[in-house]
């Protein structure tokens, strides 16, 4: 008995040793909308992903350091993911690096439809998250998870407390003219504001969904007058690609919206060039 | 009249010296020179290597990203194969004291040993003076010069942003590229690449 109990205790051990230093700064958690989905319908998943305290992880941009959270999905046949949503991040300035993190919780949302024709099953879908997670020093960490999904007729029960993981999600305010002129050195963004638009924004910026593209540590000078905000966006000087729109989000310090929940919109915009 | 000539003799003069010296970093624009002391305490002046083609790489011993390249291997079997084809390579680290990948000159050679590594030389960059100049962000991030002191690669050591030593072989290695196009009279086909990996420790 004495052997057994030193043998499952060494082991135990050597668990404990291997694992990795990035698995122990990052909790991975999964909630979902509802507790069922019928066939033909949609669920929204949120993965949560909870740094330590002093830890980050990154956006899907990271900037100049890091590596973006990614998770893989195995999904059966007939589930399909149609959207995909990150948080917005927390752009961090140190010294001459400047990046996208998340110091807090946070959730990436996926959208997972399901096709008309799904068996009603109780299903359990595996899927991986790998991320680096630093504060000094940097550290890659995985898990494999588990998402029980319900496919059922019955009528679903629904998480209360799902909504609020939009608060923080960048949305396409339609009510907000946008547009974007491409010169040698800058992109400008013009953002015609809504009427009745009244908001003092006093900190406006772009975090592109681009890397290289653009030189993440310059300032972005915006004016406010005539009905528009017009932010200047340096472009990286190394960078002689030629592209034709501009992918991101634009952060703002107020509300952007008539019901004051959203701080971020989401922009894909072509853009005359001189 | 005579003012005007000479003056603009004297802005002809400071255009002509801009276009051969630089004090930022550039795409194919001449490399900022440099100079630094290496870990045996000999100095090394990038314009002295004008002639060769020179790797500068960030390195920090302790970065996860610099470990994928050195514990497989990658890092080293590059610099092997391209120092016997001349080329001069220079790994350079600015952490600065008390931080991530700082180490005394003894530790420095000790992992130079254990690693197998092949670099020309080791330059220690503590108040990160010249990573600045090259704006250099993480570790490894790789510049490559010609030997007319051209900027002709800046970026990634490869296309596979992971700390993953198995994505090594399915990656794009752009510096063997931008090396293979150089020692073949040609320009780099991939200049620019988004550089991965922790950032620089600076001050």
């Amino acid at each position: 008995m004495n052997k057994l109990f030193a043998l499952v205790m060494l082991f135990f051990g050597y668990g404990l040793l291997t694992a990795s230093e990035g698995n122990k700064h990052v909790d991975i958690s999964v909630k979902t909308e509802k507790d069922i989905v019928a066939p033909g319908d949609s669920i929204w998943v949120a993965v949560i992903i909870s740094p330590k305290k002093g830890y980050h992880t990154y956006w899907r941009n990271p900037g100049d350091s890091g590596l973006p959270t990614v998770i893989d999905w195995n999904l059966p046949e007939g589930i399909k993911i149609v959207e995909h949503k990150w948080e917005i991040p927390e752009k961090n300035i140190d010294g001459e690096i400047t990046d996208f993190i998340y110091s807090e919780p946070h959730v990436q949302l996926y959208k997972l439809a399901v096709a008309d024709n799904f068996p009603i099953s109780d299903l359990k879908i595996e899927f991986r998250v790998e991320w680096l997670v630093c504060k000094t020093a940097c550290f890659p960490g995985d898990k494999d998870m588990i998402l029980k999904l319900k496919v059922s007729d019955k009528k679903p029960k629904l998480n209360k407390k799902f909504a609020a993981y939009f608060d923080n999600i960048p949305q396409r305010l339609e009510e907000w003219g946008i547009g974007a002129t491409k010169y040698s050195d800058k992109i400008e963004i013009r953002l015609t504001k809504p009427p009745g638009y009244s908001e003092k924004i006093r900190k406006i910026e772009f975090y592109p969904y681009t890397e290289l593209v653009y030189d993440n540590s310059a300032k972005q000078n915006f004016t406010d007058e005539d009905g528009a905000i017009v932010i200047e966006i340096p472009l990286n000087k190394n960078f002689k690609d030629n592209f034709f729109n501009i992918q991101g989000i634009i952060v703002a310090d107020e509300y952007l919206d008539a019901f004051k929940k959203y701080k971020a919109i989401e922009i894909n915009t072509i853009f005359k060039t001189f | 009249m005579k003012k005007f000539i000479f003056a603009a003799l004297i802005f002809g003069l400071i255009s002509v010296f801009q276009s051969f010296a630089s004090d930022k970093v550039e795409i194919d624009k001449k490399a900022p020179d440099f100079t630094l002391t290496d870990v045996n305490g000999k100095t090394h002046k990038l314009s002295d290597y004008k002639g060769k083609i020179v790797v500068l790489e960030w390195i920090n011993f302790d970065c996860p990203f610099v470990k994928k390249h050195y514990d497989s291997k990658n890092m080293q079997k590059i610099q092997d194969e391209y120092a016997k084809k001349g080329i001069i390579w220079l790994a350079i680290c600015s952490s600065a004291p008390e931080k991530q990948g700082n180490f005394t000159k003894d530790e420095i050679k000790k992992r130079i040993k254990e690693t197998g590594s092949k670099m020309s030389a080791y330059l220690i960059d503590e108040d990160g003076k010249v990573g600045k100049l090259y704006e250099a962000k993480v570790t490894p991030h790789m510049y490559i010069i010609n030997k007319d002191g051209v900027l002709v690669y800046m970026g990634a050591i490869d296309s596979i942003k992971s700390t993953d030593k198995e994505d090594i072989s399915k990656a794009e290695n752009y510096v063997k590229g931008a090396l293979d196009a150089l020692l073949n009279g040609k320009m780099p086909a991939t200049k620019v690449t988004q550089p991965y990996g922790c950032s620089v420790k600076y001050k």
